[in-house]
């Protein structure tokens, strides 16, 4: 239970929720403002507490949409202040490990990207998709469906915005540091999925799963061969 | 490439969560969160700042030189003030705002509320 010597409310939940949240706004923001930005948050929670007794959605709406905007805000900002390049490569880190890893990677997020907006449309979120092993087959229905050029295009756009999102969050960062066992954990992860099926993990789970491991795998091969 | 000043031009209008910020802070050093209060009830109710655009206010700000951070006995929350140059430029926005105001009721402007 969180708990700081100011705070009466435990919120150890919602804390974690918002903290996640800190992490899409540029990282020289977050490290200059982050804490300040949460210890406000747990402040504004407590009072919203306090006041009415529970938490109500405007609360969160309130919340969320203060976040949305700023978060754009900050990173228009970067982008202006120290140029595109910086922020690729800054902000988004975007280098040639994540370029190699993503190219790798594109047939995976290609199928999830479908299978997911598929899902959408069926109004079935409940089943989650089996990429590899109905990669072939989503291809070619899906071209059948929508035809080539919508289909291509949607390789080209989606992967690129979900390399991108997956790219803000570090996970590398909170819990490995070695591009070695991230890419060890991703492969495990990998080999888990094709033999126990898509049951076992949601699809998105297995986005990031996939993504984080190709991302480090050409890092990990270097220093594999360098040790 | 120079950074644009976002304050730098006296003559240029304050967001209103700028101004309120600043009219917390003219009256004594505060943390995030007592500034929001503060400007809350300055405002009555009419700016509501979250912890995003607080920040992003303050960040500009602290660019321009217009607050500054205060070492504080608190452990972890940060405490801010109005530097002389901060304070300068808001007495100048005050002046124009009052010259405004002035010229308003001169020429009779003000709606009277029934």
């Amino acid at each position: 239970m969180y708990k700081t010597e100011e705070l009466t409310v435990p919120i150890t939940k919602e804390s974690f929720i918002y903290k996640t949240l800190l992490f899409l706004y540029p990282d020289q923001y977050r490290k200059k403002f982050g804490e300040q930005m949460l210890l406000v948050f747990q402040d504004m929670y407590e009072d919203e507490y306090k006041n009415f007794g529970k938490i109500r959605s405007v609360f969160w709406l309130r919340v969320s949409t203060d976040a949305l905007q700023s978060i754009i805000t900050q990173h228009l900002d970067f982008i202006k202040k120290e140029g595109l390049k910086k922020y690729l490569r800054e902000v988004l880190h975007v280098n040639k490990y994540s370029v190699i890893g993503a190219i790798l990677l594109l047939p995976f997020t290609t199928i999830l990207g479908l299978d997911f907006v598929a899902r959408i449309l069926q109004r079935d979120l409940t089943h989650y998709s089996r990429p590899l092993n109905n990669y072939f087959s989503h291809i070619f229905l899906y071209q059948d469906h929508i035809g080539k050029i919508p289909l291509l295009w949607f390789v080209l756009i989606f992967f690129p915005i979900l390399s991108i999102v997956l790219n803000i969050i570090p996970l590398h960062k909170s819990f490995f540091k070695n591009p070695v066992t991230l890419a060890i954990l991703g492969l495990a992860g990998l080999a888990l999925l094709i033999v126990y099926g898509h049951d076992f993990v949601p699809c998105i789970v297995q986005g990031i799963l996939y993504h984080h491991a190709i991302i480090n795998l050409p890092k990990a091969i270097l220093i594999c061969r360098n040790a | 490439m120079s950074k644009p000043k976002a304050f730098s031009n006296s003559t240029m209008s304050l967001t209103p969560p700028v101004f309120y910020i600043l009219l917390a802070l003219a009256i004594k050093e505060r943390h995030g969160y007592d500034i929001m209060k503060q400007v809350q009830a300055d405002s009555n109710n009419k700016v509501k700042l979250g912890p995003g655009t607080l920040y992003g206010a303050i960040k500009r700000l602290l660019e321009d030189k217009l607050i500054v951070e205060v070492n504080s006995n608190h452990a972890r929350r940060k405490y801010y003030k109005l530097t002389e140059k901060g304070r300068t430029f808001f007495s100048n926005e005050l002046k124009r705002y009052d010259e405004a105001v002035e010229l308003a009721k001169k020429r009779s402007l003000f709606m009277s509320y029934v």
